[in-house]
């Protein structure tokens, strides 16, 4: 089996990838003016125009790009971001590394129900072609698909947290905001949900996740539908081919013939376009984490965009890429653990 | 000799947006125990769905609109496979009955090895002998495992759930079993001693290395073995009937010659009883006991292939055996086009082309007669209608 070979060819491309990121972002850097760039690296605004000139010096910024870049990359390996103006002058890698947990507790929760809901539903709308339960799938997938992502976040808010008075918004509520971050409860991992656990109190938990189930909601909404329509036209696809006939003839169950003939072969195309999902739900989380108030890395990155503090953005781009680019490689070990084909080459 | 199958007034239709398609009008015939009864007829005039629908198996948008499929089984029970519930049908399909298709790389799912394609055969219709056999194993297993504690209790609770399966014991809980992953890892002895057979199987298909070739995938093998590894989960339950369509069409002749001689010699091992559909006749002439010639949906002459190549009866087999390319003979084509069955002719679908055509053949359809002892015919002239 070509299996193990496939996934070392491909994390090895993962390697040229990632560089082509940081070369992106180098590049976009470039845009900007010594002098610019050496004030993403200076805490507040400086008073003597000397601090600049002496970050310039000290961090290459006037270099050759080839050297400018070597320093550059050093440092971001080092994790030295520059400082995040937008979130309190505190380093933009400390500001994302605060927000990763909060919105990686959002995605965690929203992709299988995104993925496992799609393909239900998918399936279920295909099996049942042109039936009631069909043309109710697709008109719901339809609507979702349509909806903005912040108007569909802002009628669940108006609905249940305005209308029925569920929760408010906000990864916690006050209450269990106080007990959080007070010394004796320790974040372990600043998932609210597992540091609830971890520290024995369940409620923070229950708490976290009465807070989290909109924006997961909202989050599934506006990338399910793509899921469904794939599916279904793939599953569709596979039904009418000549193999799903011989496994008919065989005498094997319906059951089986979808759940196990056509499923897999259906899924190859959903799994193709689970990359351009990753994407769709990067913008998604910057939204919904804007609009449900919910403070994880999309709203830092909102918050650094709209008061133009450019290091924070790059550093949030940076971090997407690297998301990215890790979905790309999950998403093609997937595609070639479902289709043997592509495991030769 | 009795019959194993017999069609009688086939009626199939689909729906499409153009229009209603007539497939088959009032198909009859019958096949006879241990004969090969060939099916001939140019393209699209409904051979495929002549033999899907013993199956029941009539893709949508077509439905079977009239007729029964009177199947005798294994039992010797005769079942109209047209009133059958699914449950009953799908234990008679891939085991008493059975389908070879034209395209073998169409035929295969892509992405499971043929092992596993020819193994679910087996897990579908010898689940009970497949059970005792794996029982029996793990009982010398626990013989053999003293002090194990371990291992003994993985076997015990492996015999617990065979046995339940064994016993057709609480269905649902099973059902649920098999989708949890780790606990789903009891299927692998069952799978595996599955698979065992399924090499065998391919081994006495004539596959070389059967162990190896279990392991790949359809893309990794020619036309000539995945047609053979179709073959392997056709015959893998013993049919009584196998549904052969146009199975080398699609494949080199030196390998269409090697798979003839593969499906005759299986069908004197197995007593296999085959309905071999085709649009050649000199395949037919090679394979066949009796033909059923059909033309735009009918059977319009069945009749033993002596019979049929010396003295055919209905106009349309006479044209075809024209039109079989012979050195020193003259090539003749049949005049005309072959009718849209949306809106089929009248009466005889044949006769916008026959050289014979009478009167009253756009008025009236002319039913299957028996015309002489084992000759059936379906045409005017002969039943006496033309006067
Ligand atoms: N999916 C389909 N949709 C519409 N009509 C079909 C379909 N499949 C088959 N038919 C009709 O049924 C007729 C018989 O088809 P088929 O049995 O496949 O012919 P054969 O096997 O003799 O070439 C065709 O002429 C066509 O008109
Ligand atoms: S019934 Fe009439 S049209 Fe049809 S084959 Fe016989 S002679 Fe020709
Ligand atoms: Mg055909």
């Amino acid at each position: 089996m070509g299996m193990k070979a496939y996934i070392v060819r491909r994390v090895l491309l993962f390697i040229p990838t990632l560089l082509g990121v940081t070369l992106l972002i180098f590049a976009i850097l470039q845009f900007f003016t010594p002098e610019e760039r050496a004030s993403a690296y200076i805490r507040g605004t400086p008073k003597n125009p000397d601090v600049i000139y002496r970050v310039i010096e000290k961090y290459h910024l006037d270099a050759p790009l080839h050297i400018q870049y070597y320093f550059w990359i050093t440092r971001v390996l080092s994790g030295d971001l520059g400082i995040a103006k937008s979130a309190g002058n505190i380093p933009v890698s400390v500001a994302l590394l605060k927000g990763i947990p909060a919105t990686f507790e959002l995605v965690i929760f929203s992709i299988p129900s995104i993925i496992f809901l799609g393909i239900y539903l998918g399936i279920k709308s295909a099996v049942n072609r042109d039936k009631a339960s069909d043309h109710i799938i697709r008109i719901f997938s339809i609507i979702g698909w349509s909806l903005p992502t912040f108007w569909s976040a802002l009628i669940l808010i108006s609905i249940f947290y305005g209308g029925l008075g569920w929760v408010s918004a906000g990864r916690l509520s006050n209450e269990a905001y106080g007990v959080v971050t007070s010394p004796n409860f320790i974040r372990y991992t600043r998932i609210n949900t597992i540091d609830g656990i971890l520290n024995g109190q369940l409620w923070i938990t229950i708490d976290a996740l009465k807070h989290i189930v909109l924006p997961v909601i909202n989050l599934t909404i506006i990338s399910v539908a793509l899921i469904v329509r794939v599916m279904r036209s793939s599953m569709l696809e596979e039904l009418s081919k000549g193999y799903i006939l011989t496994a008919k003839a065989k005498g094997l169950s319906n059951d089986v013939v979808i759940n196990k003939h056509a499923k897999r072969n259906a899924l190859i195309p959903v799994v193709t376009i689970s990359g351009v999902l990753t994407a769709g739900l990067l913008t998604g989380v910057v939204i919904t984490e804007t609009v449900f108030n919910y403070k994880g890395i999309g709203y830092f990155a909102a918050h650094a965009a709209l008061q133009m503090d450019i290091p924070s953005v790059l550093g949030f781009a940076l971090f997407v890429g690297l998301v990215y680019s890790v979905a790309n490689l999950i998403v093609d070990i997937t595609y070639a653990y479902i289709d043997p084909r592509i495991r030769v080459e | 000799m009795s019959q194993i199958v017999r069609l009688k007034d086939i009626v199939v239709r689909f729906y499409t947006y153009e229009g209603v398609v007539k497939a088959l009008e009032k198909v009859n015939l019958f096949v006879k125990k241990g004969e090969t009864l060939g099916l001939v007829g140019e393209t699209g005039c409904g051979k495929t769905m002549t033999g899907l629908s013993i199956f029941n198996l009539i893709p949508s948008p077509g439905r079977i609109e009239g007729g029964e499929v009177l199947f005798r089984t294994k039992e010797g029970r005769i079942k109209n496979l047209l009133s059958l519930d699914e449950a009953g049908l799908q234990r008679i399909r891939g085991a008493e009955i059975s389908m070879i298709f034209q395209e073998p790389s169409a035929s295969l799912n892509p992405v499971y090895t043929i092992g596993d394609q020819v193994s679910e055969v087996f897990l579908t219709h010898r689940e009970k002998a497949l059970l005792k056999n794996t029982i029996k194993k793990i009982d010398e297993e626990l013989q053999e495992s003293k002090g194990e504690l371990l291992k003994r209790f993985i076997l015990r609770f492996e015999k617990n759930i065979y046995e339940r399966i064994m016993r057709n014991k609480d269905p649902l809980l099973i059902r649920i079993l098999n989708k949890i992953p780790l606990i789903r890892r009891y299927r692998r002895r069952l799978e595996a001693e599955a698979k065992k057979q399924a090499i065998s199987l391919l081994r006495d298909l004539g596959i070389p290395d059967p162990e190896r070739v279990a392991d790949m995938y359809p893309y990794e093998l020619s036309g000539g073995m995945q047609q053979r590894a179709v073959i392997a989960m056709a015959l893998a339950c013993n049919p009584v009937l196998l549904v052969a369509d146009e199975p080398t069409t699609s494949l080199d002749v030196t390998i269409q010659a090697r798979i003839l001689e593969l499906i005759r010699e299986l069908k004197r091992r197995f007593d296999t009883t085959v309905l071999f559909i085709t649009h050649d006749l000199g395949v037919i002439a090679e394979m066949c006991d009796r033909v059923a010639v059909m033309y735009a949906g009918n059977v319009v002459e069945i009749a033993d292939v002596k019979e049929i190549f010396r003295n055919p009866l209905h106009p349309y087999t006479k044209a075809l055996m024209e039109s079989i390319p012979q050195p020193g003979k003259e090539y003749k084509t049949i005049r005309g086009v072959v009718p849209n069955l949306i809106n089929p002719p009248s009466g005889c679908r044949f006769h916008p082309r026959c050289p014979q055509a009478v009167e009253i053949c756009a008025e009236k359809r002319p039913e299957l007669l028996e015309i002489r002892k084992d000759h059936f015919v379906a045409c005017h002239l002969y039943d006496g209608e033309e006067r």
